[in-house]
């Protein structure tokens, strides 16, 4: 991953064919994993006003979920925006938008495999033993941990490690 | 007409009737502590979310880090729960908590 140039208003990109591959093949494990719901509001004594917010948030994740999806399909399906380089290569040119869509969607990505994996806690230590059950949603977490580094890097005008 | 000496009720003075901000009870924007979301990934939403410089943002995200949980903002239900939206759809464990007892 390279970054090409950078300016307030766009970020460029590059990707060897095997980054890219990478990428696609992590996105298209977000189908299969799900997420589960969260609550608006910790408070125990929920009123139904709140019940109600809770409701609204579920249906509007779940909506922007699948927005997610799609905007994601139509960025790397756009050859000015995603185009296609010698050697299987691709240039991403991504504006402020683009770069946050990415990165909510490969955060969304990691979640979801690390609520497959059993929420395990990494601050605390807990690694997950490899099994043929988990190995993807691991690969899936170590895939979204450079792409995000390398993205946030980039929004942040510092180089990531290379 | 009433005689000049005749003495004026009395006006009671109130203090500022409640508006409407006071009337409806304030709501805390709250982001957690989780272990998957990474320190760099959560400023950088705050910084989306709120629009605040880096060295806020940072400073919020080390208080969900070290101390479990940080108020981002006291809204009214309606921004705080729009604030819970924006911040969730980065995945972020973000909730409302009403204000107060």
């Amino acid at each position: 991953m390279k970054i090409v140039s950078r300016d307030p208003e766009v970020l460029v990109v590059r990707l060897d064919s095997r980054e890219y591959d990478a990428l696609r093949a992590a996105l298209a494990l977000r189908a299969h994993l799900p997420r589960r719901p969260r609550p608006i509001t910790g408070d125990t004594a929920v009123s139904k006003h709140l019940q109600s917010a809770s409701q609204d948030l579920a249906q509007a994740l779940g909506e922007h979920r699948h927005e997610l999806g799609r905007g994601i399909e139509a960025l790397l399906s756009d050859p000015k925006r995603c185009a296609p380089q010698p050697r299987g290569a691709r240039l991403l040119t991504l504006t402020a938008e683009d770069a946050n869509l990415l990165l909510q969607t490969l955060n969304d990505l990691r979640v979801r495999a690390w609520e497959r994996l059993g929420c395990p806690d990494f601050e605390a230590g807990e690694r997950p033993e490899v099994t043929e059950d988990n190995f993807l949603c691991l690969w899936a977490l170590q895939v979204t941990d450079l792409f995000q580094a390398f993205l946030l890097s980039g929004l942040d005008g510092e180089e990531a490690g290379q | 007409m009433p005689p000049l000496d005749m003495p004026l009720p009395e006006t009671e003075v109130r203090p500022e009737t409640d508006s409407q901000e006071t009337r409806e009870p304030g709501y805390l924007v709250v982001c957690w502590n989780d272990p998957v979301n990474h320190m760099t990934y959560v400023t950088h939403v705050f910084q989306t979310v709120f629009g605040w410089n880096r060295q806020k943002a940072e400073k919020h995200m080390l208080e969900v880090h070290e101390q479990g949980r940080s108020v981002l903002a006291r809204e009214s239900f309606e921004k705080a729960e729009f604030f819970v939206h924006q911040l969730q759809k980065f995945s972020l464990q973000a909730t409302l908590e009403p204000d107060g007892p």
